[in-house]
């Protein structure tokens, strides 16, 4: 434990510490505790009181330091270094009135400093003439000392000039932004243009009018070319849409229309869309007119089967011309018609132009004329092959007379051909049709091939009541031709019957 | 003994049994082995006479066996032929079935010459259609082998390219030509013309007219309708002998059944008509209507007694009762219409067949033909036959329509009484 001596030494220690550390308060505090304890030793009082006179004289010799430095200070017009060492040296002596005088004129020569840099930076300023914001605020700052009766002759001038351009700019910039907004898309395109133009002469302000702000010039041209990519969208979709209404009549209308529309401002996005489309009329135009010469090669052309194909040439180029389906329908027929009539056609050649028949209704129609010519040419297979090809037809259309006609010929074919069974089936099945549609010609002739054909099958009874029908429909309808035919059949039937039976 | 060794114990229990080695019963005659056909093959007294007849002449003659589906017209012309190798030295008798895509000159030049296996020439032919000749052809090359002065030559074979005959006709003409050289009598059977289209085997018939009346025997088989009705009908002069097997009758048909049943037994084991267990595992009861019920089709008596055999040995049934028949009858008509193959067309046509009991192109009418969604009988025609050849159906032997029924494999038969 330390003893009230060891306490007083080692008090009396720091207290010498803090006075080798110019720390004159510190130091004296200790002092002051030595010197009032009454327990204090002879010695340490001793050494205490010298140091209390140690002190004394090292913080007067200290603030004429302090005010020295000072006053070199403030003629070098460093300011707050000067105040601070002038403050230091009241610390230690706030009595004294030399350093508080100085302090106070070291004040009025910053303020007065101050005010010199602000009016000549205001003057400087106010030469930022495409610089709205700067601009701005230098002219409030002018304003603002002609006020207060700071601003020279010069700097009301330069105020002067500075309110106009400022002026002019906010309506300027303030147009700018509005038209960027609202205005056409001519003059959207020359706000983007406007604000780049801006930007790359480091304008990095504008004035808003609409918000009626300041605004980073980059965000009122992101705005901006938003506002003409929407423009641009707008009028490019009613473009298209106009162009796109029964284009192919109205191709040429439509490319006109394209072209004119590029001439506009529109985004890069829009422009290029325009243009495919524009490329895309510009090939249908050309299919249009390579179609329009086949037609015209197609007109004067003598044989009509060159002539179709040149039509259907032209309509796989070119599907819209007027009337081009018409003419090929109407060519198609003159083409049957020259097919038909020719007699040395191969059934090959005639099944592949039948093929080529888009109309199914046509290509049945041929191929069942064709068919019955060649099967009264004795050509039965070649017959039937095209006859079937007609079938195929009427069987998913609704054409039943037609139907039944084609079945009713292939039957007589292959009893033709002696293929009985199959003749049999067929005939059948052209008289369920005929007696659906009450057709009494159909039926009747039905009748007299199965009849026929049961007499070769000997089965003459069968035969008669098919003949006998058939001979009844006749008397019905007045048919005398084939009245007279069915009869002569049934009178052979019947005089064969009585020889047999005799 | 394991789950599957015990099964097949149990089977092979109830075989035992019944006195059975295996199921008998054979669907198509072609599979048959010579001895099996010997065994099974039954009745046709009259129409094996007038073919024999017919081969007895020395001029070549042209014999068409037609018949329903399953009749037996192979059966018949493979027993012929068979006759024919066992009693006559001299002839070559041949058989093939129509194969698909084939023209009848290839069909028989392939049956001629599968039939002269040393004839080096008949084998080339079939290398040369890529088919497998009974002899490979084969090249020697002369190859000297350097410095071994003992070796002669070695023996290469060579792959012969695979081509179709360019002139059938004439390269059967030619085989026949050597045929002739070392027999007196080739007969030419060719099998299955009805199961091709019918307007293709009419032009191959009219395309081989040539070669139908050269120095060939020939013997053909095919349906009694369509096509075959027509060339049998027209006199083309094609054919010497138009045989129409017909269904066996009821005795006969017995009389199959318990030849197929003893073809399954031991030699010792085989029964006679007159044996009270002459049909074991049927009773005679059972066995009768068997064969009533096959209606003397051999085909639809393999085939229901097929099933009725599996039936009864999953029934471990030790005698085929009336009431195990049924069973059996049922499984059949349960198997035959869940045949694969079958497509939602088919089963619309069998289920008015089924309806209507008979449809044909004389009575169907237009409101018939809509419901299968068609207008004309002819587009159903072609399902209707391959019902036929599935067994559903049967066409009716009317010479005067085309008319078909369900068969008696799957028809609503009352169920047997005793």
């Amino acid at each position: 434990m330390i003893s009230p001596q060891e306490l007083q030494h080692k008090i009396l220690d720091e207290a010498r510490d803090l006075l080798n550390a110019d720390q004159f308060k510190e130091s004296s505090a200790r002092l002051e505790y030595l010197l009032k304890r009454d327990d204090l030793s002879p010695e340490v009082r001793a050494n205490a009181d010298i140091m209390a006179i140690e002190i004394r004289a090292k913080r007067e010799l200290r603030i004429v330091e302090l005010k020295e430095q000072a006053e070199s200070l403030f003629r070098q017009r460093k300011w707050e270094e000067a105040r601070r060492n002038l403050l230091e040296a009241l610390t230690l002596d706030p009595r004294d009135h030399d350093a508080r005088k100085v302090l106070m004129t070291v004040d009025a020569e910053q303020e007065n400093d101050r005010r010199e840099k602000t009016i000549r930076q205001t003057k400087v300023d106010l030469h930022e003439l495409n610089d709205i914001q700067k601009l701005g605020e230098a002219v409030r700052e002018a304003e603002d000392l002609v006020a207060r009766g700071q601003a020279d002759d010069e700097l009301i001038h330069l105020l002067r000039t500075a309110r106009q351009k400022w002026s002019d700019l906010r309506s300027e910039h303030g147009i700018v932004t509005t038209k960027g907004r609202l205005a056409s898309l001519t003059d959207r395109a020359e706000t983007v243009k406007q604000l780049e133009s801006l930007i790359m002469n480091n304008q990095l302000i504008v004035w808003d009018a609409t918000l009626d702000a300041y605004r980073n010039t980059a965000d009122v041209l992101q705005d901006a070319r938003r506002s003409w990519e929407e423009r641009s969208q707008s009028a490019a979709s009613e473009i298209l849409e106009f162009i796109m209404g029964d284009l192919p009549p109205r191709l040429d209308l439509a490319r006109a229309r394209l072209e004119e529309s590029l001439k506009h401002p529109f985004s890069e996005q829009q422009r290029i869309l325009l243009k495919t489309r524009l490329d895309e009329i510009q090939r249908m135009v050309e299919s249009r007119n390579r179609a329009e010469e086949l037609v015209e090669q197609a007109r004067k052309q003598d044989n009509p089967l060159a002539a179709l194909s040149l039509l259907r040439e032209a309509h796989s180029i070119w599907s819209h011309l007027e009337g081009l389906e018409r003419r090929i329908a109407e060519q198609q027929e003159l083409a049957a018609a020259y097919f038909l009539s020719a007699t040395n056609t191969t059934a090959k050649d005639l099944a592949i132009f039948i093929q080529t028949i888009t109309d199914s209704n046509l290509r049945a129609k041929v191929a069942y004329q064709k068919g019955t010519e060649l099967i009264e040419q004795n050509r039965w297979d070649e017959g039937i092959t095209l006859l079937e090809e007609s079938l195929a037809v009427y069987r998913q259309n609704d054409d039943l007379k037609s139907h039944a006609d084609t079945i009713y010929q292939i039957a007589r074919a292959h009893h033709l051909l002696s293929n009985f069974e199959e003749a049999r089936t067929r005939y059948r099945d052209a008289l369920r049709l005929y007696e659906h549609l009450r057709n009494s010609n159909g039926i009747a002739a039905c009748n007299v091939g199965l009849g026929r054909l049961n007499v070769q099958t000997g089965d003459p009874f069968r035969a008669l009541r098919e003949l006998n029908a058939a001979r009844q429909i006749y008397l019905e309808i007045n048919d005398e031709q084939h009245l007279k035919d069915v009869e002569e059949v049934i009178h052979l039937i019947d005089r064969v019957t009585e020889a047999q039976a005799a | 003994m394991n789950e599957t060794d015990r099964l097949w114990s149990q089977l092979s229990d109830i075989f035992s049994k019944w006195g059975l080695s295996e199921i008998p019963f054979s669907e198509s005659a072609s599979s048959l082995r010579q001895t099996q056909l010997r065994e099974v093959f039954t009745g046709r007294t009259q129409e094996l006479r007038e073919v024999f007849n017919l081969l007895r002449g020395r001029e070549r003659k042209r014999i068409f066996v037609y018949g329903w589906v399953g009749i037996g017209k192979s059966a018949f012309i493979l027993e012929v032929l068979s006759a024919l190798r066992r009693n006559t030295k001299d002839t070559l008798a041949t058989y093939i079935s129509l194969p698909p895509e084939t023209d009848l000159a290839t069909a028989a030049l392939i049956a001629l010459a599968r039939e002269m296996p040393d004839d080096e020439w008949a084998q080339h032919q079939l290398n040369q259609m890529g088919l497998r000749p009974q002899k490979r052809p084969v090249k020697k090359r002369g190859k000297a082998k350097a410095g071994i002065s003992d070796t002669g030559f070695e023996i290469e074979e060579e792959t012969v390219p695979v081509s179709s005959p360019k002139f059938p006709a004439l390269s059967f003409e030619d085989l026949l030509a050597r045929a002739y050289q070392k027999y007196k009598r080739v007969v030419i059977a060719i099998d299955d013309l009805d199961k091709h289209n019918p307007a293709r085997v009419r032009e191959m018939l009219r395309n081989a007219q040539g070669m139908l009346k050269g120095e060939a025997w020939f013997m053909l088989t095919g349906h009694p309708s369509g096509l075959t009705r027509d060339i049998v009908t027209r006199e083309l002069g094609l054919f010497d002998l138009a045989l129409e097997l017909k269904s066996l009758d009821q005795p006969t048909t017995q009389q199959m059944l318990l030849n197929y049943l003893n073809s399954a037994r031991l030699p010792k084991a085989k029964r006679v008509i007159d044996h009270p267990k002459a049909f074991a595992p049927f009773t005679p009861e059972t066995a009768r209507i068997l064969c009533e019920r096959s209606d003397g089709v051999p085909r639809w008596l393999n085939r229901l007694g097929s099933y009725i055999l599996l039936k009864a040995a999953e029934l471990h049934a030790d005698v085929i009762t009336p009431d195990v028949l049924q069973q059996g009858l049922d499984y059949a008509n349960q198997q035959l219409r869940g045949q694969t193959g079958l497509t939602v067309e088919d089963h619309f046509v069998l289920n008015l067949v089924m309806e209507k009991g008979t449809l044909s192109d004389e009575t169907a009418t237009l409101n018939d033909l809509e419901r299968l969604k068609v207008k004309e009988f002819s587009e159903v025609m072609p399902i209707l036959e391959k019902l036929v050849q599935l067994d559903l159906l049967r066409r009716l032997p009317s010479e005067h329509a085309a008319e078909y029924t369900p068969s008696p494999l799957v028809a609503n038969m009352p169920p047997p009484t005793s």
